[in-house]
């Protein structure tokens, strides 16, 4: 085998031409520079007709991006813009929609989906479907859906942030609303009980007003939407929400105004929520369903309207059983709309009985839709105001005026 | 297309004999024949894989073994 | 001998432990989840019995042949021509399985990284890679395991404490909603996955401190339970039912990190976790074969028989399946009976042979 002996630099250098010949060859399918895409920061899903739909994307405009963070944040222009196309599925109108534009379509950074009112009405589940597929899309993305067309409030300038999409994604951080990404929407439309909620945006539409800039409107949260199964039947109007979400454990900003009274006249005390606790104990006795929620509130005294002070502990708990009636009220709003007109399980009561009583629930779950409205709401609040803000007295009213005892 | 795959094939395993023959031992006549016979069985596999992309391969042999106790678990 | 390398017996651990989990994590748990559901956190420990019975068969039978390999010593159980056999069924099995692995480490990155990469380039790079590593020897895969699995659990255990605050232990609860089946059902895949710990019947020969070997062994079937059962308890606790619908729930729960609003998008993590890991378990797999078909054909080394085993495996991972839904289809049902054949009841079979063969022989010299 000596003819195959050949001198030990000529292989080297054969190794090294091998190399670079395959590095020419390999590694070229998959390349892909950040100028040759387009990022998708939001996406939008509209009802077209019975067999199509419109997909809106808004896309980030590179040199916008970059001038910002060298101007230091001018909050002037959009830094997107939007383009749309239509198609039978979401996959058919993105390719359409690729056709458009002349950089390739990437959503590995995509944010936010919003979906159009009238698409939430028909049906959303074929179109999730495409998310939780493709490969680049996380499943960490806020989903809501739109007052009017998606594609309109994703258009949506605001004055704050220089891209709708910049304004959902800090709006979700807030934790105002509801919060919903597209795993815990999956979640919901997954269980063969309950139904999901989505949290509604909503743009202003631009109306002349002193103090605003022309052309820009701030989408802003403005309720919630409520799915059977995977179909929007109703929506619910911010003020309900917030019992939703007291009833869910999500609620994370609340400012309550509770009605004192004095002598005669009623004053006014505001108090914000620091932390608050929900728990939801179940019970069946004699085959009768009923739930207990059991919710524990620490609020300060953000306004005190009234003319009590606020260093006499008794007037402490009479606000505090104000408090817990005014919250309880709140709840009583959205259990009328939700548990006994939509009769739609979206306050998590059937993963509670199924944990609790898990032998029942095997025969129940069949007929949930007619046990839920049935099921009896106790309420067992405590409300606790631990601080009176940072003043005493009711500031700037006269000695004689305060009701102290 | 499939003649350069081929001939892609026919390099790749003259490579490799290209560089494992000359390091065997002179005496060791069982490692060559081994060698040259798995790179052949290579070659020939590779040149069938490329013609018969659907060929019915090792899975489906064993699927078909195990497939009674296999249905346990559908 | 054909190895002249030792490794020490902790370092057999730390190879054995990514040559479980490195497929495990990403293709068990979804898996699990379609049969065990809520109990799918538990299937891990029921599958863990299969890891602790192999390696207990497997040192058992090592301290009957101490110098031997599963492929030599079972012809001197069963004599030449069968003990070929099984010699034989092993490395037609260790070359299928591990095209099925190296298959799998490319459906993964083809199907969510390099969607347009030809697979068999893909393939190709990463036997080339294990190609070298096997050519240098056991030492040198046990020090490139020694070096990459700690990195390995780190990285993984970073994404699980970075998901800790989207995780909702709620998720498990009720426990055993109908009953304690579904979560021993789950526990096939596992436990087929746990039976690969006979590979350690290919290094307790070349182990500096034999004595060692069961105690290590035994520590790397749980450093494995740890892991899986993190793994199914994170992606249960983040994804609850939807588990089973999703095809990588680790990779899933990767792109789910968001911690103060910029530290997102860890699948690179995953991606450099998956690449290690499966290195590691390619290349054993790999030494694994060299190795036996070098003693089985009683060769005077095995370097020369690494380069064209290496290119057969290649075409065996092309040739493993169609596509991914039948891989994953035939790696839930048949491959479990199949792995826990070859891997459990065979090496059973050959340890009670020898059991009854010492009997008859303290017998006899009894009666003599």
């Amino acid at each position: 085998m000596n003819s195959f002996h050949i001198p030990k630099i000529s292989k080297t250098l054969l190794v090294i031409l091998l190399s670079i010949l395959l590095s020419l060859v390999i590694g070229c399918w998959d390349r892909r520079e950040i100028n040759d895409i387009a990022i998708v920061l939001s996406t939008g899903i509209d009802y077209i007709n019975e067999d199509e739909i419109e997909l809106s994307v808004e896309i980030v405009m590179p040199e916008e991006m970059a001038g910002h963070i060298g101007e230091g944040g001018r909050g002037g222009d959009r830094s997107t813009f939007v383009e749309s196309a239509t198609g039978v599925t979401m996959a058919d109108a993105r390719s359409k929609l690729q056709q458009k534009l002349s950089r390739f379509l990437f959503w590995g950074h995509a944010e936010n989906t919003v979906i159009g009112e009238k698409l939430a009405e028909k049906g959303i589940r074929e179109h999730l479907d495409f998310f939780s597929r493709m490969p680049e899309t996380r499943l960490r993305n806020w989903v809501f859906v739109s007052e009017g067309k998606a594609k309109d409030l994703i258009s949506s300038l605001p004055h704050l942030e220089n891209s709708a999409a910049a304004t959902f994604i800090e709006l979700s951080e807030f934790q105002i609303g509801m919060n919903v990404t597209m795993k815990d929407l999956m979640q919901m439309l997954k269980s063969d009980t309950g139904g999901a909620a989505l949290p509604i945006f909503e743009s202003l539409p631009p109306k002349k007003e002193k103090g605003k800039l022309e052309g820009r409107f701030q989408p802003y949260l403005s309720g919630t939407a409520v799915f059977k199964d995977d179909k929007m039947i109703g929506k619910l109007n911010d003020e309900v929400s917030r019992g939703l979400l007291w009833i869910r454990d999500e609620i994370h900003y609340a400012t309550v105004t509770v009605d004192v009274e004095e002598e005669g006249a009623t004053g006014k005390v505001s108090l914000e929520l620091i932390r608050s606790h929900t728990e939801l104990i179940p019970k069946i006795k004699n085959n009768k369903w009923s739930m207990i929620l059991k919710i524990y509130a620490e609020d300060d005294v953000i306004q005190n309207a009234s003319h009590l002070d606020l260093r006499n502990p008794d007037f402490i708990k009479m606000i505090e059983t104000k408090m817990e009636e005014a919250i309880e009220e709140r709840i009583k709003l959205v259990v009328e709309q939700v548990q006994k007109q939509m009769k739609v399980d979206i306050f998590n009561f059937n993963e509670s009985f199924q944990r609790h009583y898990t032998k029942e629930w095997q025969t129940a779950k069949k007929n949930w839709d007619e046990i839920f409205p049935e099921i009896e709401i106790e309420y067992i609040i405590e409300a606790a105001v631990l601080r009176p803000g940072t003043s005493t007295t009711p500031s700037a009213v006269p000695e004689r005026e305060l009701k102290d005892e | 297309m499939k003649w350069a795959m081929i001939f892609g094939i026919t390099i790749l395993t003259a490579l490799i004999l290209w560089y494992e023959l000359p390091k065997i031992n002179q005496n060791q006549k069982k490692d060559k024949y081994v060698l040259i016979a798995l790179s052949a069985m290579s070659w020939v596999l590779a040149v069938l894989l490329l013609f018969f992309p659907n060929m019915p391969g090792p899975t489906e042999l064993v699927d078909q073994i195990y497939k009674p106790l296999g249905k346990l678990l559908e | 001998m054909i190895e002249k390398g030792k490794i020490s017996a902790a370092q057999m651990a730390l190879m054995m432990h990514p040559t479980i989990i490195a497929t495990g994590i990403l293709f068990v748990p979804s898996i699990s989840a379609a049969k065990a559901g809520r109990d799918m956190w538990l299937s891990p420990i029921w599958g863990s019995f299969i890891g602790f019975l192999v390696v207990f068969i497997a040192y058992q039978l090592h301290k009957h042949f101490p110098n031997e390999t599963i492929i030599e010593y079972s012809e001197h159980i069963v004599g030449r021509i069968p003990g070929k056999v099984i010699g034989l069924i092993y490395l037609l099995f260790y070359l299928h399985v591990n095209g099925i692995i190296i298959r799998e480490y490319g459906e993964f990155l083809s199907g969510v990284f390099l969607m347009t990469t030809p697979e068999s380039v893909i393939f190709g790079s990463m036997t080339l890679v294990c190609a070298f590593a096997v050519r240098g020897g056991l030492e040198v895969i046990a020090r490139s395991a020694q070096l990459f699995i700690p990195i390995v659990v780190l990285l993984f255990l970073l994404i699980v404490f970075f998901l800790a605050l989207d995780l909702a232990p709620t998720n498990m609860l009720p426990v055993f909603e109908e009953g304690i089946t579904p979560s021993i059902l789950g526990a096939a895949a596992p436990a087929a996955w746990f039976s690969e710990f006979l590979l350690i019947a290919f290094l307790l020969p070349y182990l500096t401190d034999k004595e060692k070997g069961l105690k290590w062994a035994n520590l790397s079937v749980l450093s494995v339970v740890f892991i899986l059962v993190i793994t199914n308890v994170t992606a249960l606790f983040l994804f609850g039912e939807i588990t089973a619908d999703l095809l990588y729930p680790v990779m899933s729960a990767g792109r789910y990190v968001r911690v103060a609003e910029f530290f997102t998008h860890l699948e690179s993590i995953i991606m450099a976790i998956w690449i290690l890991g499966t290195f590691i378990k390619i290349s054993v797999f790999y030494y694994a074969l060299v190795l036996g078909t070098a003693q089985w054909l009683k060769l005077s080394e095995y370097k020369f028989i690494v380069l064209p085993l290496g290119f057969l495996l290649v075409l065996f991972a092309t040739w493993s399946a169609p596509n991914l839904t039948e891989l994953k289809g035939f790696l839930g049902t048949s491959a479990v009976f199949y792995l826990l054949s070859v891997q459990l009841v065979l090496p059973s079979i050959l340890l009670l042979i020898v059991v009854i063969q010492k009997k008859v022989i303290q017998k006899r010299s009894i009666q003599a």
